[in-house]
């Protein structure tokens, strides 16, 4: 579903290609997408919350391909990452089920005995996702980066050389914290404590997910074939489903099967008033950003191996930069802040000083001027003859003055 | 000619007479018997529309392109207050947008007398004062002569007046009085408005004193005098749609009132306000119309937008549906103010979606404040697991009412919004804006009931804990049903509404823009 933003962009390619300005936009929108993701995913500790992360960093990859005219690549990639996300989502599901609705990374590891097809699959997915070859992700993501140098190369502008740089590093990072991920729960040994407390205490809690905790390693079962057969089926498509790219970097440039199944769309008179040109960076080029995308994918790798290959591990720590990253930049506080607060307090205000005072207020107020008005005028009509008498004295005695005054 | 339109308009009036000669003791036979005459009614008016369509159907099968039926049709009329030189008629006509308002007002009478079988006080005086109160709303929609316009339009408060008065709730008093003030400010400036108009029409063309609004629409007014007369109709209808700064009497109104009065008259009543807008502004005072149409745009903006940040904040329920109405009467108007087909169009299907969507909405408050006795959003939580029904029945009134496509709000508020778009896209854009703050109270209102942990303290947690909350009847469940059929009908086939309605939105906008131009 969250791909749709990327589809639409590629189908509506006729308004984006008339507009250089809306595809600088996208491009400067999806680096900073990619790179900031890719930081929080480093620094998550929730298992989906990781992977929901790298979503969106890969979300930015296929957006930064659209920008470079080349929507293709970006639909590509959406069609791999389909594949290596989705396993990797119920592999996760697998595990989380397993360990009984356990969801943080500190209580995991070791899981690689007991959950053996996960354990397999987990790593094909994590593997297709940085981008080693010739896993799905690597064709995918290699095409989007030599797109994003060529695009540079031929006068693209520095733009384009940033979203590439981008591109690198992010791969670089994403290989990092995938394989933090991986470690995290297969590697060394089983740290969870047991039921927590809070299961026990709610017998109200209507879900009994959380009731049944493992209490060691022993408890932890693979999940059933229901679940498993999914995530072998995709984990075969991680492996295979970059052939449908192009084949030109192995020097077999007549395969792209993908591309001339989609180039209607981007080359129809029709609708494109601006054909769809993507330059093609030369041979040595697009081995030169190949050779660096896979270079700091494996170094990824190796950091996140030389880091957590015993296990996961996880220390508290003051560095505001790290908390900046651990609390996802401080987005959701920064948008309750700017936005919600203000909203609520415009409603809570006008509702106190405008509904209640300013209207309903002066409504009353009005209300008692009319009584007050009444009230005076009531005096005039008492009743009383005495009253009267005086009233016409009154008169009489200012209708004399007014003729002795006038003369 | 049988004069049907009188029937569906008197009917209820008699069956309120009637049901004031029952013995008061019979509670239940006044409440079929209430039941039976809004049925009947119901009834009558799906038979004009049946053949009303048909006629439509068969003009517009021969004539391509042509706006059949675009005046009124079944028009009756009589001779009432005749004098030489001063001639006031009964005449009674409907077409396609006065229509559809009267069956929609035929449908909620049925529904909200349905779910007025819990109220037990004075149920004789109730049930009456709700059919007359179907009368008076009728009545507006059918009326061809300004005078009868006006006359409905004032036998709608009196009903309106008691139904908040006597059967609402702790400051019920208080919320009636504001409500009979302030709409009554507005009628009489009508009032004033409407004599004023005859007088200037008698100046202008001759003839005898005449209020037919056939008449009224031949003569052409001087663009100052069409001003003043203009700003008295609006005072009455910004007062009854409400626009803000107008709507002061609406918050008391519809949370004090019982539920099912509530549902009629945000359903029902408040529409005679914008139907008023658009049968009498619109043709009368074209000039002063456009001229003004920015003002009055910007007001609808500031409904729209303002009430929505309120109901956002509100604690009490109704209160919040309350705002809320206000806020989806902007777009309505917002709509209409766009003076094209769309808008138009989109405005009319608004008004019959949004009374069957807010009627909905009303009374299942209703039906959860008879359950806890409570109307504050925080006493709520989590009843969607001991009341799955009805929080389902609430999940559908709340996705409507925010526009979800495929329900009813969505074709509505669509066509509106595209209409304004049209027209003006600084207005198009901050109308559609709404769709934001209207997710989020929607979803607050029904989250803060329905979802989240179970409700452990006051009134809702002592009934959660004993278990003796129950969920939707039988009763309640046929009494909302026809609502809901209605949301998932129109929603996936607002077709059908809009060809009743064309012609006559188009001949009215027609009108306007061939009276602009000369």
């Amino acid at each position: 579903m969250v791909t749709a933003g990327v589809y639409l962009v590629a189908r509506a390619n006729p308004l984006f290609q008339v507009s250089h300005t809306a595809l600088v936009v996208v491009g400067v929108i999806a680096g900073v997408t990619a790179l900031f993701a890719a930081l929080i995913a480093v620094f998550q500790l929730d298992i989906k919350r990781v992977l929901a992360y790298s979503t969106i960093s890969q979300l930015g990859y296929m957006f930064m391909s659209e920008s470079a005219h080349d929507y293709g690549s970006g639909i590509f990639h959406l069609t791999t990452h389909a594949y290596f996300k989705a396993l990797l989502f119920l592999a996760a599901g697998a595990v989380i089920h397993s360990l009984g609705g356990e969801q943080d990374m500190r209580e995991m590891g070791g899981l690689r005995y007991r959950l053996k097809i996960t354990f397999w699959t987990f790593l094909i997915g994590t593997l297709a996702i940085s981008g080693i070859p010739p896993l799905a992700g690597f064709w995918s993501k290699d095409e989007i980066l030599s797109s994003l140098l060529a695009q540079a190369t031929a006068g693209g502008g520095r733009l384009y050389y940033v979203l590439w740089g981008i591109g690198l590093l992010t791969a670089g990072l994403t290989a990092f914290y995938m394989f933090r991920l991986f470690f995290g729960i297969f590697a060394g040994g089983y740290r969870g404590s047991g039921p927590t407390e809070d299961a026990l205490e709610e017998e109200e809690e209507e879900d009994v997910k959380h009731t049944r905790h493992p209490r060691s390693d022993y408890d932890i079962y693979e999940a059933p074939a229901i679940m498993t057969v999914p995530m072998i089926i995709l984990a075969v498509l991680s492996v295979i489903g970059g052939f449908a790219g192009s084949f030109a970097l192995i020097g077999v440039s007549a395969w792209h099967p993908l591309a001339t199944f989609l180039d209607p769309v981007f080359t129809n008179p029709q609708w494109t008033q601006v054909p769809v040109a993507i330059p093609v960076a030369s041979l040595s080029l697009q081995w030169i950003s190949t050779g660096l995308s896979v270079g700091l994918g494996l170094l990824g790798i190796l950091g996140a191996w030389a880091l957590y290959r015993n296990g996961f591990y996880y220390q508290e720590n003051d560095n505001p930069l790290y908390q900046l990253a651990l609390n996802k930049f401080y987005v959701d506080e920064f948008f309750i802040l700017v936005l919600i607060r203000p909203v609520l307090w415009i409603g809570r205000t006008a509702s106190r000083f405008i509904e209640r005072d300013a209207l309903d207020g002066g409504s009353r107020e009005v209300a008692k001027v009319f009584s007050g008005t009444s009230g005076l005028l009531r005096r005039l009509q008492t009743g009383y003859v005495r009253n009267y008498a005086l009233a016409i004295l009154l008169g009489v005695v200012l209708i004399i003055v007014y003729y002795a005054v006038r003369g | 000619m049988f004069p049907l339109l009188s029937l569906i308009t008197l009917l209820p009036l008699l069956g309120g007479i009637v049901i004031l000669c029952f013995p008061r003791e019979r509670e239940n036979v006044i409440r079929w018997t209430a039941l039976g005459v809004a049925w009947v009614d119901l009834m009558l008016v799906l038979g004009l529309m049946l053949s009303y369509s048909q006629a439509n159907l068969a003009v517009s099968s021969t004539i391509v392109g042509s706006a059949p039926n675009s005046t009124f049709v079944f028009n009756e009329q009589a001779t009432w207050i005749a004098t030489p030189g001063f001639d006031l008629n009964y005449s009674l006509g409907v077409d396609g947008i006065s229509l559809l308002l009267v069956a929609l007002t035929a449908l909620l009478t049925v529904v909200c007398i349905g779910a007025s079988f819990r109220i037990g006080q004075k149920v004789k005086n109730y049930m009456a004062f709700m059919l007359l109160l179907e009368s008076g709303i009728i009545g507006v929609f059918f009326s061809t002569n300004l005078f009868l316009f006006y006359i409905f339009w004032e036998l709608m408060l009196i009903p309106a007046y008691f139904l908040v008065g006597s059967w609402g709730g702790e400051h019920r008093i208080y919320a009636a009085i504001k409500f009979v003030l302030y709409t009554s400010i507005g009628s009489l400036l009508m009032l004033a408005g409407v004599i004023a108009l005859g007088y200037y029409h008698q100046q202008l063309v001759g003839g005898a004193y005449t209020l037919d609004l056939g008449t009224l629409l031949t003569g052409k007014l001087g663009p100052g005098i069409q001003t003043w007369l203009f700003l008295a109709f609006a005072a009455a209808f910004v007062i009854k749609i409400p626009f803000v700064p107008f709507h002061s009497w609406l918050p008391d109104a519809y949370s004090e009132a019982p539920a099912p009065v509530t549902a009629m008259l945000a359903g029902a009543m408040t529409k005679t306000g914008a139907y008023g807008f658009l049968r009498y502004c619109i043709p009368l005072f074209p000039n002063a119309v456009h001229t003004l149409a920015p003002l009055f745009n910007v007001l609808a903006v500031i409904s729209i937008l303002y009430c929505a940040v309120l109901a956002l904040v509100q604690n009490d329920i109704k209160r919040l549906l309350g705002y809320s109405s206000i806020s989806h009467l902007g777009i309505i108007m917002l709509g209409m103010l766009a003076f094209n087909v769309q808008g138009v169009e989109g405005s009319v299907l608004q008004m019959v979606n949004h009374g069957i969507t807010i009627t909905a909405l009303f009374l299942i408050a209703g039906f959860i404040e008879a359950r806890t006795g409570t109307r504050r959003l925080s006493d709520f939580g989590g009843l969607a697991a001991r009341i799955p029904v009805l929080a389902a029945v609430l999940l559908i009134a709340c996705l409507s009412s925010l526009g979800l496509p495929g329900l009813n709000s969505f074709a509505g508020e669509f066509l509106a919004l595209l209409g304004a778009f049209h027209s003006s896209a600084v207005f198009g854009l901050l109308g559609t804006a709404v769709i934001v703050p209207a997710a989020w109270y929607m979803v607050r209102f029904f989250q803060g009931i329905m979802l989240g942990p179970l409700q452990k303290e006051g009134v809702v947690g002592s009934l959660l804990r004993k278990g003796t909350l129950s969920d939707i009847e039988l009763g309640e469940f046929m009494t909302i049903l026809p609502l809901l059929l209605l949301i998932f009908y129109i929603g996936f086939q607002p077709y059908p509404l809009t060809f009743l309605m064309e012609p006559s939105v188009v001949n009215t906008l027609q009108n306007f823009t061939s009276v602009l131009i000369h």
